[in-house]
């Protein structure tokens, strides 16, 4: 029996390099991204002014801390690296393979009176001494860290054929006041922004896919009651049905959400409308001491991961809209919780507790095998990246909840906020147009 | 069985062959390509080390920060304290008794929890001006959203008890507070007191 076993994993073995091996040139390998980092240059920016160069990493040091954040790289700075030009004539290859690299990136920048700012990006392949993109931006020089960000994506895009996520946000829960309240951030931990003063207890922001809305419990009238609001107007609507109004989760496809109340006594989950109006039951009523909540839906809307106690403790189950069925996902550990569904649609990320302590695992859609990407202190409310390559989740590793990331691997764990008090419930917003 | 395993043979040397042949053909294509590939090649071995390698490093680099681990209790010893707990409760007057406890991720009414409860309804039927809210609260382990459900059924099966026994259901309101106002003491007496339907006086 054993042989087979090995026989099998050998047989599996072969068929990855297989497709490894059958597909075009692949810069970034998709199976195993993250410990195999491909080794990029990017040398100090330079203003460009008339022919020559001054040299100015303001720039280049953007783009390498952006880059960083995909974990895709092994990114060397090279200050005071003198490079004649910015164009494919003025590289030495040879040199620059000799380093080890295996791409490039050259930047030039100028900025004119009007404070408008000109910059040039360029991507090469040191290895093929091919240039494999080159872009142009123009803008005011306050927007560089969008401009930085737009290069950045291309990047990404052009080595993963993916979006990635330079246009995403976070939102979390901070207690830096001495209340609980909502803020947000980019996905870099930048540009903090605290959207709720309720002065009260405030948790579980949710926002909808295009960044427009955020949905959050808050305890301003003294019990858990639901928030929806519209970013951009500053509108916003109330469900504050009796008991239990919270886990707001946006659908992928449409403006509406979804969230768990207790209004019937058992603890349910509704489909809702922005303006709060109560669309239909979405969990059928098993008993008066039900509860079902924590909903994420599947990228094209047509399942729903919940968690529900109906097995006496609370664990994962999906529900498959289409043929109304009901099917428990998790059967290891006896307290799984806050299920998120993959972008990709293939995975879903969980928080379980084990012996007193609670950890990120992330399973298959069939449930078995799950791994867990998390070891020390406590680890809860997981929460993806826009294009599924890494994780926000809080952890209490370091004595205090704070807020870390992830690649969906469970490698480069590293904190991403700096920032007073508490911070828990990080919730990845999409990439916001 | 035997037959399986000739036929996986088969189907790996026949893979093996393609595989081969792949790494000719791409030779053909692109002679850049195929120097990429073979330098990648060895790689491959690489990677399966270093993956065991930095899962070994991020170990020893995760163990760094100060450690504040839960202090492991078994469950039995943490029933016990509940227990207890809750036999101190019943020995009181009626109008003292503040809290009902709850064993972990539960919300049963324990034997001693109702004999407190039955109390706590003598009291009420005597007092019949005074309403009260009853408060649902967790511990801090267990997940913030799902401890705000579960604090509401602590406070629903404690108020139903009530209700049952005789109580105008308009005296009694419920809220839930999840682990919100849980202490964090890491130990199963704090874990047990946080665990808790409370009355207060309205």
């Amino acid at each position: 029996m054993l042989k087979k076993i090995n026989l099998f994993v050998m047989l599996i073995f072969f068929l990855i390099l297989h497709s490894v091996y059958a597909t075009d040139y692949e810069y970034i390998e998709i199976k195993n991204p993250y410990l195999n980092k491909i080794p990029i240059g990017i040398p100090s920016s330079a203003v460009i002014s008339g022919g020559s160069l001054i040299e100015d990493s303001s720039v280049s040091d953007l783009l390498s801390e952006t880059l960083a954040f995909t974990n895709y790289f092994k990114i060397d700075k090279l200050p005071g690296e003198k490079i004649n030009g910015v164009l494919i004539k003025d590289l030495n290859f040879k040199k620059l393979r000799e380093k080890g690299y295996e791409l490039f990136i050259t930047c030039g920048f100028s900025i004119n009176k009007s404070k408008v700012l000109r910059i040039e990006f360029r991507l090469f392949d040191v290895v093929r001494e091919k240039r494999l993109l080159g872009k142009i931006y123009k803008s005011y020089y306050t927007e560089k860290r969008n401009i930085v960000r737009r290069f950045a994506t291309n990047v990404v895009k052009y080595l993963t054929g993916k979006d990635g996520f330079f246009n995403s946000k976070i939102a979390f829960v901070s207690k830096v006041t001495g209340h609980k309240e909502v803020y947000t951030c980019d996905f870099d931990g930048k540009n903090i922004k605290q959207i709720t003063n309720h002065k009260s207890i405030t948790l579980t922001p949710a926002m909808s896919i295009d960044g427009r809305w955020i949905a959050y419990t808050s305890y301003i009238k003294g019990k858990p009651d639901l928030y929806i609001r519209n970013l951009k107007n500053n509108t916003g609507f109330t469900v504050s049905k009796k008991g239990v109004n919270i886990t707001p989760a946006w659908l992928p496809n449409q403006k509406k959400l979804a969230a768990s109340l207790s209004y019937t006594n058992d603890q349910g989950i509704y489909l809702i409308n922005t303006n709060g109006r109560i669309v239909k039951r979405l969990t059928k009523k098993w008993s008066k001491w039900g509860i079902d909540l924590s909903p994420t839906f599947s990228p094209d809307g047509k399942r729903m991961a919940f968690v529900s106690n109906r097995s006496g403790m609370p664990q994962i189950f999906i529900k498959n809209f289409e043929d109304k069925s009901v099917r428990r996902l998790t059967y290891f550990g006896r307290y799984n919780t806050s299920p998120k569904w993959s972008p990709t649609g293939d995975k879903i990320i969980y928080s379980s507790m084990a012996k007193g302590k609670i950890d990120i695992f992330m399973t298959e859609l069939n449930g078995e095998e799950p791994v867990m990407l998390t070891t020390t202190g406590d680890n809860e409310s997981p929460s993806w990246s826009p294009d599924g390559t890494h994780i926000v989740f809080s952890s209490r590793r370091e004595g205090v909840d704070k807020i870390y990331i992830m690649t969906l691997f469970g490698t480069d764990q590293r904190r991403l906020l700096e920032m007073e008090g508490k911070q828990t419930s990080p919730f990845w917003s999409g990439n916001i147009k | 069985m035997k037959w399986q395993i000739r036929l996986l043979s088969i189907i790996i040397i026949v893979s093996m062959v393609f595989f081969v042949s792949c790494g000719t053909k791409s030779t053909t294509e692109d002679d850049n390509i195929q120097v990429e590939q073979k330098k990648d090649e060895p790689k491959k071995d690489e990677v399966k080390k270093d993956e065991n390698k930095t899962e070994k490093k991020d170990v020893v680099k995760k163990d760094e920060p100060k450690k504040e681990e839960p202090k492991k209790v078994k469950k039995e010893v943490e029933d016990k304290v509940t227990k207890d707990i809750n036999k101190a409760e019943k020995k009181k007057v009626g109008v003292d008794i503040k809290n009902i406890y709850f064993e972990f991720d539960s919300f049963v009414l324990t034997g001693d929890a109702q004999d407190a409860l039955k109390k706590k309804y003598d009291w009420l039927t005597e007092e019949t001006d005074i309403n009260v809210e009853i408060q649902g609260h967790c511990d801090e382990r267990g997940t913030t959203e799902y401890n705000i459900a579960l604090g509401q059924k602590r406070a629903d099966r404690t108020k139903e008890f009530l209700i049952n026994m005789g109580i105008d259901s308009s005296r009694i309101t419920t809220v839930s507070f999840g682990e919100e106002q849980a202490t964090k003491a890491g130990t199963a007496e704090e874990w047990v007191k946080n665990r808790r339907a409370y009355f207060e006086q309205k």
